[in-house]
């Protein structure tokens, strides 16, 4: 009884505008998740239906053969390139976080000289790049980076656009703080672990968000320096399955050598839903920072 | 001040940027090195094309007497082969065991495979971005139009002193004229694999021959007699005519008196006049209009589908959606039926020509051949490692269908697979000379395909490919003319006679002239070379 008093009591047309809300925020989710609920209907249809019939949500011919052909003999190449995957993601992550984080440290530190030049070298590649080659050369010539582990981390360890972001999560933290840290003896690290990285942690995870989605998703540092099978990603593995899809359904039209039928529409399909089911459970969990993160950082700067 | 310096150097230098980014031929050169490998390659060209001098020259004069039993080199190395697609298991383990076996016993040398999607077949991927980089490896599966590409750049290697002293069996059963595709200037490019028959690739046109026999047609041989075929199609049973445009060679056949056929593989605008050479713009030709008509006919008769153009449909003949289609040579049987019985377990196709009294031309639709980049210093291996692959009938199906009892079975002579795991390409290797056919390759099938060339003539443009370096901008401007003015009246959506003088008039403005001088000028160029 005593609840009911404390809320504001509604009148009928705020009522109204917040079903009218609700009515419309559902269907643009209905919206959203459609062309999602599409690709789960058509990976689990058969192909001649998906040919004949279009896409559907529910499949008009139920049929397994894209999650076989996906996962079926390959299924052991699969899990080592979830494994190669998540391992990316995960020292990617941290690595990008820690990097991007103590760089935006030092761009913060009003008494470090050098800011200025380092804010240029930052910002200058931005605008300019020098290009594909230099940068292959750079990186298998100089850095031996070909079929290392690291060459799915290192060449995107650092994105300027998150280093500014969280440059400006930093300068949002009272400057106050880190004086009063010094006159108590702390050293710049000390006040960098102590106080900015607890501080900016809504700015952490969504850049950390933003790094994690990039290395999930990435699959042209892999076509760029891997060619061994062991440490291919999973996005790799699958565009590289896909187009192989794809040359084998337009070969089969053109020369003699094939007679069977690839899935190939289903095979997309179902390669979606394969690859974005982990990320897809990130989601939920990192909302409340994202959203957050995303805003505090737009306003302030 | 400092920071107003800054901002205008900052400008200056965005500036130039745009400037060479706008820049035409000169300038494209010099410029974005590192736009892709292609670009970076015309930099590098001429240094590369005279180290391409030394490699052949130290590569012909390297391991070998010249006579066949000595060919194999004294000395173990290793070369490193590109091919696209993925490794399967199988073939990773053979090549560890049999297949590494096989290359160190007969030329003595060890085959490292690297594997890249099939998104970078072709110019403009990681291979020319390795070439660029010299990055080493030592071959990798090419087509002509690539090769022409490549060799523009000056990436290929010249394997003219190769080819006659590190080839002896392929000789036997490679018919040497699969090179032309890869002559350019004189010099040869890269070696040419497998060997199928091509005549009237895309001459015929493949139709269901169950639905032709229950109609009781006994023959296709005309565009009248096509169309009553798809207009009861269409009646009987509900199928569309095709989800293909007008453009193909099966309509052309027989509605002018010329015989004219596609400058090359690919190409709707420019086509080719088989007996006076002459390109031919073949918007302005009778068998464009013959083709556009036919299609305006069929349209408003509702037998072909409304979202031709719009709708992608995957394979609409194998699902029983179209009554015809393009036709390859003869392989229907093989690569459309099968398709279609798992929808209409009685489906039959067959192919038939439009006037069949009228010639058949073999075109260069299905030559793979292995590039050698001028980075290379082993042409004689790789030039004996596609000798190996082509030796003779054991090694063919060794390699294509792998280690026989373990693989695969012979049965009456033919391959019955055990392992359907892909090891070399089947469709790279195929020789028709040597090569075993599989089960699936029925004797009527083999019959009429072994035979399938003998009535077909080369064409006038064997092996020829456009180099679109010089003419890229026309290029680009007539392809935008092509897909919004021909496109809509090639598949029946628009009239001929409405449209024709817009799209000629929108052709010449978009450098229509230049484009074709600029081809003829190639084409009289590899016609004195030939």
């Amino acid at each position: 009884m005593e609840k009911k008093k404390q809320t504001i009591k509604q009148s009928r047309s705020d009522r109204a505008l917040r079903i009218f809300f609700y009515i419309f925020i559902g269907f643009f989710a209905v919206i959203c998740l459609y062309p999602l609920l599409l690709a789960v209907g058509t990976s689990f249809s058969d192909e001649v239906s998906v040919t004949v019939n279009g896409y559907s949500v529910i499949p008009k011919k139920f049929s397994l053969e894209a999650y076989k052909m996906i996962l079926g003999s390959l299924g052991k190449n699969i899990m080592n390139a979830y494994c190669v995957t998540i391992a990316v993601t995960v020292a990617g992550t941290l690595f990008s976080v820690l990097i991007s984080a103590a760089f935006a440290y030092v761009l913060t530190v009003k008494e470090f000289r050098p800011r200025g030049a380092l804010n240029m070298f930052l910002y200058i590649p931005m605008i300019f790049s020098a290009g594909l080659l230099p940068w292959y050369i750079m990186c298998t010539k100089y850095y031996q980076l070909t079929d290392k582990f690291w060459a799915l981390i290192l060449p995107c360890c650092m994105n300027a656009f998150n280093v500014f972001l969280l440059r400006n999560f930093f300068k949002s933290i009272p400057e106050e703080l880190a004086e009063a840290a010094k006159i108590d003896g702390a050293s710049y690290l000390k006040i960098f672990g102590i106080i900015y990285f607890p501080l900016a942690k809504v700015g952490l995870v969504t850049v950390g968000l933003f790094y994690a989605l990039s290395y999930w998703n990435d699959y042209y540092l892999a076509l760029m320096f891997i060619n061994k099978q062991k440490l291919y990603p999973l996005q790799y593995y699958l565009y590289n399955m896909l187009a192989n899809v794809q040359f084998i359904a337009n070969q089969a039209n053109a020369s003699l050598g094939y007679n069977i039928n690839i899935p190939l529409e289903t095979t997309k399909m179902a390669t979606i839903c394969v690859t974005i089911g982990p990320i897809i459970l990130l989601y939920p969990f990192a909302q409340k920072y994202i959203t957050k993160g995303v805003i505090v950082g737009a306003v302030k700067g | 001040m400092k920071k107003k310096v800054l901002s205008a150097l900052l400008t200056t230098a965005l500036m130039l940027s745009l400037l060479t980014g706008c820049g035409s031929d000169a300038g494209q050169e010099g410029t974005s090195s590192g736009d892709s490998g292609s670009a970076s390659g015309s930099t590098e060209q001429s240094s590369q094309q005279e180290s391409s001098a030394e490699v052949s020259e130290e590569n012909t004069g390297t391991e070998g007497n010249g006579t066949e039993a000595s060919l194999r080199p004294e000395t173990l190395d290793k070369i490193t082969v590109v091919l696209f697609g993925e490794e399967s298991p199988r073939m990773q383990e053979l090549m560890e065991n049999e297949f590494q076996q096989m290359f160190i016993d007969e030329i003595n040398t060890e085959v490292e495979l690297m594997y890249l999607p099939w998104t970078e077949n072709g110019a403009g991927g990681k291979v020319d971005l390795m070439i660029a980089s010299g990055q080493e490896f030592d071959a990798c599966i090419v087509d002509p139009k690539w090769a022409a590409s490549s060799y523009s750049k000056g990436y290929l290697q010249d394997l003219s002193g190769i080819i006659d002293k590190y080839l002896p069996d392929w000789h036997e059963n490679v018919d040497p004229t699969a090179f032309d595709a890869y002559r350019f200037d004189g010099g040869v490019y890269a070696i040419p694999i497998g060997n199928k028959p091509t005549g009237g690739v895309f001459n015929t046109v493949c139709v269901r021959q169950d639905i032709m026999d229950a109609l009781g047609i006994k023959n296709i041989s005309t565009l009248e007699e096509l169309t009553e075929y798809v207009k009861k199609a269409k009646e009987e049973y509900g199928l569309y005519a095709t989800y293909e445009l007008a453009s193909a060679e099966y309509i052309i056949r027989g509605t002018g008196d010329r015989n004219i056929t596609p400058l090359c593989k690919g190409m709707t605008d420019v086509w080719v006049d088989q007996d006076t050479n002459e390109l031919i713009n073949f918007v302005e030709t009778p068998e464009f209009e013959a083709a556009v008509k036919l299609y305006n006919d069929w349209y408003a008769q509702d037998l072909i589908p409304k979202d031709i153009l719009t709708n992608t449909v995957t394979l609409p003949f194998q699902a029983n959606m179209t009554s015809i289609m393009r036709g390859t040579c003869g392989t229907t049987l093989i690569e459309n039926e099968p398709g279609l019985k798992t929808v209409v377990p009685e489906g039959k196709t067959a192919e038939y020509y439009i006037s069949p009294e009228k010639p058949i031309y073999k075109m260069t639709y299905e030559n793979t051949a292995f590039q050698v980049p001028v980075t290379s210093q082993k042409a004689d291996r790789v030039a004996l490692f596609v000798n190996l692959l082509q030796k003779n009938t054991e090694m063919a199906n060794l390699f294509a269908y792998g280690v026989e009892g373990t693989d695969y079975e012979l049965v009456d002579g033919k391959v019955s697979k055990i392992s359907t795991e892909e090891l070399f390409y089947e469709w790279m290797i195929y020789n028709v000379k040597i090569s075993s056919p599989t089960t699936a390759y029925t004797d009527e099938f083999m019959e009429i395909y072994k035979d399938w060339d003998n009535k077909a003539l080369p064409s006038v443009s064997f092996g020829f490919s456009v180099d679109y370096s010089n003419i890229m901008t026309e290029k680009a401007q007539i392809d935008n003319v092509w897909t919004e003015l021909a496109t809509p009246m090639l598949a029946g959506l628009k009239d001929y006679d409405s449209n024709i003088e817009e799209l000629k008039a929108e052709l010449k403005k978009a450098g229509w002239d230049t484009y074709i001088a600029e081809i003829q000028r190639q084409f009289d160029e590899f016609l004195a070379n030939k």
